[in-house]
């Protein structure tokens, strides 16, 4: 059926699949109101489809605009917020290798927190070197030698198998060295 | 009159924005109402005009609801919003600048007094 291949064009260009229902019907009653339209100045069922389907345009054209609209797109909100956390939980990542008290346990108190809200952004383990990125970061500015942090990684949601990153931070020779095992 | 497509574009979403701060109406309407109210100047593609309420849907410009007609077709009725209508203002606003500023070079002067009084 020629209004069903068009539709199919259109949504093969939007990768947002959610939006894919309502766009089909939008457009498919837009082109059975056209093609009733020319049926009712008296043109044949088909001719009136195939007409009717001309006037919609490309549908790859089409499909290719829609999908810029829906374009997955970072939630900078949600983006600051972890990052901020990340910040402070940095910060109490130096203060433990600085203090060796209390702050630990703040820390990984801290961290877990971090990683179970990074999924929500559908990051994965990437929460792991975010984590380690910035707590290696403020360690460099401290010039300690050498941090271990046990960061747990929660449920991916590509069916990762929950568990613990161990990562080892060691400076030498002002060089950053990262070194992670998985428990 | 055949028009310049470059013309159009950027100002389509404006003269979407005009039509729905009449009312409500669903995406074929408005393709008819803007092909009837320019004399058949502007014969707006569906594959264009769907992407672009979609796109002022996402900016807030206007907002739709779904309602199920007589013969059992489900149509999304777009309607403009307050931030929509703002944005109206303005569009028309950059829209009588240009074109003042348009007619003065083509017209030498004359166009002027006209921009002004419009």
């Amino acid at each position: 059926m020629p209004v069903q291949r068009f539709l199919d064009a259109v949504c093969a260009q939007i990768r947002w699949k959610e939006a894919h229902k309502s766009v089909i019907r939008e457009l498919g009653n837009h082109v059975a109101d056209q093609a009733e339209a020319f049926q009712e100045e008296g043109m044949e069922e088909a001719d009136a489809i195939r007409e009717a389907l001309r006037e919609m345009g490309d549908p790859v054209e089409t499909g290719r605009q829609l999908d810029r609209v829906y374009r997955p797109r970072p939630d900078w909100r949600l983006l600051t917020l972890t990052a901020a956390l990340g910040f402070i939980i940095s910060l109490s990542a130096v203060l433990t290798v600085a203090t060796q008290s209390v702050f630990y346990v703040l820390n990984n108190l801290g961290v877990c927190l971090f990683d179970a809200t990074l999924p929500l952004l559908s990051y994965g383990r990437a929460s792991f070197f975010v984590n380690m990125g910035l707590i290696g970061l403020m360690l460099s500015v401290c010039r300690r030698s050498s941090l271990t942090v046990d960061t747990p990684v929660t449920q991916g949601r590509q069916g990762q198998s929950g568990g613990l990153l161990r990562g080892r931070y060691t400076f030498l020779k002002g060089r950053l060295i990262i070194d992670m095992t998985e428990k | 009159m055949e028009i310049d497509k470059s013309l159009l574009t950027g100002s389509t979403s404006m003269l979407i924005l005009n039509l729905l701060a009449e009312g409500e109406l669903y995406g074929y309407q408005m393709i008819k109402a803007l092909a009837e109210k320019s004399n058949n100047v502007f014969s707006l593609k569906a594959g264009t005009l769907y992407p672009l309420l979609h796109g002022l849907t996402e900016q807030g410009l206007v907002t739709f609801c779904e309602k199920q007609a007589e013969n059992g077709r489900v149509r999304k009725y777009y309607s403009i919003t307050p931030k929509g209508n703002r944005a109206l203002m303005d569009k028309k606003s950059q829209w009588n600048t240009f074109m003042s500023a348009v007619n003065r070079v083509l017209e030498g002067g004359e166009g002027f007094a006209c921009a002004e009084i419009s």
